[in-house]
Formats: C-alpha cells, structure tokens, sequence
C-alpha cells in the first residue's frame, strides 16, 4: 500500500516495446517473402531475425521474465534542495532470486532552446546537471523494489518550465545491476516545481 | 511637455504565487498640455533570451484610468504565478521579470518604465538575491 499523495510513474519509452516491435516488422517481412516465393529476401530477413534475437537475447528474456518498471514519487512534483526517497518497483514472472541486485538511476536536468533561421526549426539542448544515486534491491512476493535517495540541487539547474521555445526538463534514468536481472534502462520524466524544499528554507546564501 | 512616471516596488524580490507592490506617480500636467493621457496600464511579464526564439508572456496587469489633469498616485499589486517560471540564468536560457508602467497618451508613442523584479521559488525569500540557480 502506497502512501497517500504517491504518485506512480511509467517510462517515458518502453524499450521492450521498440525493441520487440523491430523484431516483429522483420519477421512480418520473412513470411511475406516466403509466401511471394522472394527467397533471397526471405532468407536476408530471416539472418536479420536470428541476429536480432541474438543481440536483444537479454531484453528478450526481460520481456518475457519482467514488467516495465515503475517509479513511485512521494508526490506530483520535486523540491529544488529537497532529497526524497523514490520507490523502483518491477513485477516478475515466478520467482526469481534478485539478492545482490541493485537499483541505479541519474537525475538529470536538461535546457532545451529552439530557434528559427528561415524555415529551418533547431533545438540546441544542454545538461546543466546529472547526478548518480543506487539502491540495494530486495525481493517481494509479486517481483523486487528498490528505494533510492534522490536530491535536487539549488545550485544547477532550474524548475521544469515549457515557455514554447524556452524548456527545461527532468528526467530520471534507470538500470538494474545483477545476476537475474535484465540489462535494459528506462527513462522516467519527472517535474522539479519552483518550490524550495523545507530544509532550505531560511538559509542564506554566502 | 510631459511628464515622467515614476514607479517604485515595495520589494524586488517575490516568490512564485505571491504578490509584487510598488507605487507609481506621475504629477498633474499643465492645464495648457497637449498630451491627453488615456490611462496607465501596469503589468507585470516574464521574457527569455539567450540561444532560443524570445518567449515572452504577460502573467498580471492593472489599469488604472487617468484623471482629469493627467495625474496618478496609485499603489498597486500584481500577482505572480505559482507555476513561475522562476528568474533563471542558465547556459542557453535567461529567464527574466520585471514590472513595466506604460502611459497611453493618445495620438503619441506611450511613455514607459521598467523595473526588474526576481521572481524566486516558493519559501525563496530569503535565500535569494540573484536568479537561480545560486553557485
């Protein structure tokens, strides 16, 4: 049961999704050739086929094994100063043993600025912060968790604001580290508010 | 002849959600003056530069009718919103406030005055004297 206020978070992008949509347009493609009688695409498609599975064997087996992650925020938004707890959960298919496994996740802060030169639209971005934080996994009845602590620095970085050409963004990505484990990230968008955390309150810049 | 504004804020620091107050005046023009002043309008906006297109937007404004000899001495507020942005000063992006008092003189280019204003985060007050991020 999940405090109240929580508020749980899905990737941005589902990389099982991309990757095992990739895998099923080639082997879309190896039947169409098998059936219109085009062998050499058919056996192009199919070596595509063997190589993909090969290569995406460890997503592979996480698609099968685990669910898309959840990130569970103590509430809608960050403090600028302010360290939370974030709760990284992942269901599994039976069980699986997840000891010696571990939650790592970068905190980043990113302006993006558009601009116009004729018809041409450009975005420059650049990372003003990124910060690594892990967590130790411990297994549940219905998959593993992991809670890490996470801190928004005042001095990088500003709140999330989309002005239309002017945004700065957040994000949180993250990666699972161990023997049971599958080897892919995840990428969550999260919203620093301009609000000062408690603890930072009346201390006076030097 | 035409007289300036004079605008003055209580504080140039104000948190998002809150309020900036200030004065503005402006004496009585002469009964011979040949600049009708419509009214004067105060806001308060928020606008970018740096590497991106300018994004500008107004978040408050009051406007205050004029009098018969062209006179103000009005205080005012204008509210900040919660959701900022805050004043920024980052590597491609320069977020920016400030409060402008623009004249409305019929028939003539409208007489303004700016003064900035830091908008900080909620509980900031004390903690900021320049545009986040403080390093």
């Amino acid at each position: 049961m999940l405090p109240a206020g929580s508020v749980v978070l899905t990737p941005k992008v589902a990389g099982r999704f991309a990757s095992g949509g990739a895998l099923v347009a080639v082997a879309v493609a190896a039947a169409v050739a098998l059936v219109t009688g085009a062998w050499v695409v058919a056996g192009i498609a199919a070596a595509l086929l063997a190589s993909g599975c090969f290569l995406l064997r460890e997503t592979l087996v996480a698609m099968y094994r685990w669910s898309d992650p959840e990130l569970v925020l103590p509430g809608e938004a960050l403090a600028i100063g302010g360290a939370i707890d974030l709760l990284y959960r992942r269901r599994s298919r039976g069980l699986i043993d997840v000891s010696k496994s571990h939650v790592t996740c970068v905190l980043s802060c990113q302006e993006r600025a558009t601009y116009r030169q004729g018809t041409t639209s450009t975005t420059d971005t650049a990372d003003v912060f990124e910060h690594g934080y892990s967590g130790s996994a411990s297994g549940t009845p219905w998959g593993f968790e992991a809670y890490i602590s996470v801190e928004v620095p005042i001095d990088a970085g500003a709140p999330t604001f989309d002005l239309g050409n002017n945004e700065v963004r957040w994000r949180i990505e993250t990666s699972v580290d161990g023997t049971n484990m599958p080897a892919d990230s995840h990428s969550f968008d999260v919203t620093v508010a301009p609000v000062l955390a408690e603890q930072m309150r009346g201390v006076q810049d030097s | 002849m035409t007289y300036g504004i004079d605008l003055e804020l209580h504080e140039n620091v104000a948190e998002v959600g809150g309020r900036v107050s200030g004065e503005v005046r402006r004496p009585a023009q002469p009964a011979d003056s040949s600049d009708p002043v419509r009214a004067l309008r105060l806001t308060l906006y928020c606008k970018t530069s740096g590497r991106g297109d300018e994004d500008e937007f107004i978040a408050s404004k009051v406007e205050l009718p004029a009098a018969d000899d062209g006179a103000f001495y009005n205080r005012f507020e204008l509210v900040v919103p919660s959701a900022g942005p805050i004043s920024y000063d980052g590597r491609l992006i320069r977020v920016s406030w400030a409060v402008e008092a623009r004249l409305d003189v019929k028939l003539k280019r409208d007489l303004k005055v700016h003064k900035p204003v830091l908008v900080v985060p909620l509980g900031g007050v004390a903690v900021y004297d320049r545009p986040h991020p403080l390093q």
